[in-house]
């Protein structure tokens, strides 16, 4: 359609047809374009070789394979912890059940199931929590001979010894 | 004025390819980046559809048959790459291309690299409002002055369908601009 004839049917088109160009670019765009076209190809042809390198497809199945592997290690992750949460009760089961069997004897325990090595061996052992009156009392069958005491007592010792056994007050009233 | 047939041999050959793809590009950035833009209206799509124009016209130079003129096919590519372009950011944004179309019409005015005037904007918001090859026809004679053989050729249509259309669409937006 020529100028004269659009001004005839579009008067206002043909105003505004000499306006000047309204749209913009950023500066030097036509400049750069060039290089920006020729790098993006020279791009995709490095891509396309490394993909040559991997197998075909390889991209496509990459996020099916990495979910399997990380739920067969949550599936081992939680069988480990299965095992670690029962077999740690069974354990100390095991163990509480090992001790009450070592002390604690299906057999009743009396004073003529224990040997008599063992119990000398106690007194010996423990001699000095045991108050001698007690001993006393438990072998007052046997007679001390007074020769078995070779040492000599000073008074304050033995003051000292009703002192503590509580005898002085015997004394007192004597 | 670029020698076509030479062009496209020096194209076809893997050792002159780069240099004349380079000349390609020189000769017809303005021209076809100017038209990418009246359709897709911002600069950054713009950008990003004659970038893809050039690298569909390096990738497919082998199928080119020469049965038309180099400049109508590359500018066919850049037309499709434009209208790809609209259609995906509708589909993106969930809305009718219309509709996009008339959204990117009226944010112009806040477009730092558009400086027309009122009428100018109401001028695109008018065009938008045709049919999509409507559009197409409109610009390419409008704007960018395209021989209506040339354009047949493009958009592969008839001259006087496209006479016909175009001279509709110059009807509807000059009824447009008067009544608003």
């Amino acid at each position: 359609m020529k100028k004269e004839k659009l001004h005839s049917i579009a008067p206002i088109l043909s105003y505004i047809k000499k306006k000047k160009n309204n749209f913009k670019t950023p500066n030097g765009y036509f400049n750069t374009i060039d290089n920006v076209v020729i790098t993006k190809l020279k791009a995709e042809a490095i891509q396309h070789k490394e993909q040559d390198l991997i197998p075909k497809d390889y991209f496509d199945s990459i996020e099916d394979t990495v979910i399997a592997k990380i739920q067969h290690l949550e599936n081992t992750k939680k069988s480990k912890n299965t095992l670690i949460k029962y077999s740690i009760p069974i354990a100390i089961a095991a163990s509480i059940l090992l001790i009450f069997n070592i002390f604690n004897k299906t057999e009743a325990l009396t004073f003529d199931s224990i040997e008599t090595a063992e119990i000398d061996a106690w007194i010996s052992n423990n001699l000095n929590e045991i108050p001698p009156t007690q001993i006393a009392t438990i072998y007052s069958n046997i007679e001390l001979d007074y020769e078995d005491f070779s040492t000599q007592l000073t008074e304050e010792e033995v003051f000292d010894y009703l002192q503590k056994e509580g005898l002085e007050n015997i004394l007192i009233e004597e | 004025m670029i020698d076509d047939k030479l062009l496209i041999v020096q194209l076809k050959n893997p050792e002159t390819q780069e240099q004349a793809f380079r000349n390609l590009i020189s000769f017809y950035k303005r021209q076809l980046y100017w038209h990418i833009r009246k359709i897709v209206l911002s600069h950054e799509d713009a950008d990003d559809v004659l970038q893809n124009t050039f690298i569909k016209v390096y990738k497919n130079i082998n199928s080119f048959k020469g049965d038309s003129k180099l400049y109508t096919w590359i500018y066919r590519i850049a037309t499709n790459e434009a209208i790809t372009c609209i259609n995906k950011k509708a589909a993106h944004q969930n809305i009718d291309i219309s509709e996009l179309q008339y959204k990117m019409a009226e944010n112009l005015s806040d477009d730092d690299l558009y400086t027309g005037d009122e009428i100018q904007v109401l001028l695109q918001k008018a065009i938008v409002s045709l049919p999509q090859k409507q559009q197409l026809v409109f610009n390419m004679k409008y704007f960018d002055e395209l021989k209506y053989s040339e354009m047949a050729e493009i958009l592969n249509t008839s001259v006087g369908a496209l006479k016909a259309s175009y001279f509709y669409a110059v009807k509807k937006i000059e009824a447009f601009l008067k009544t608003h």
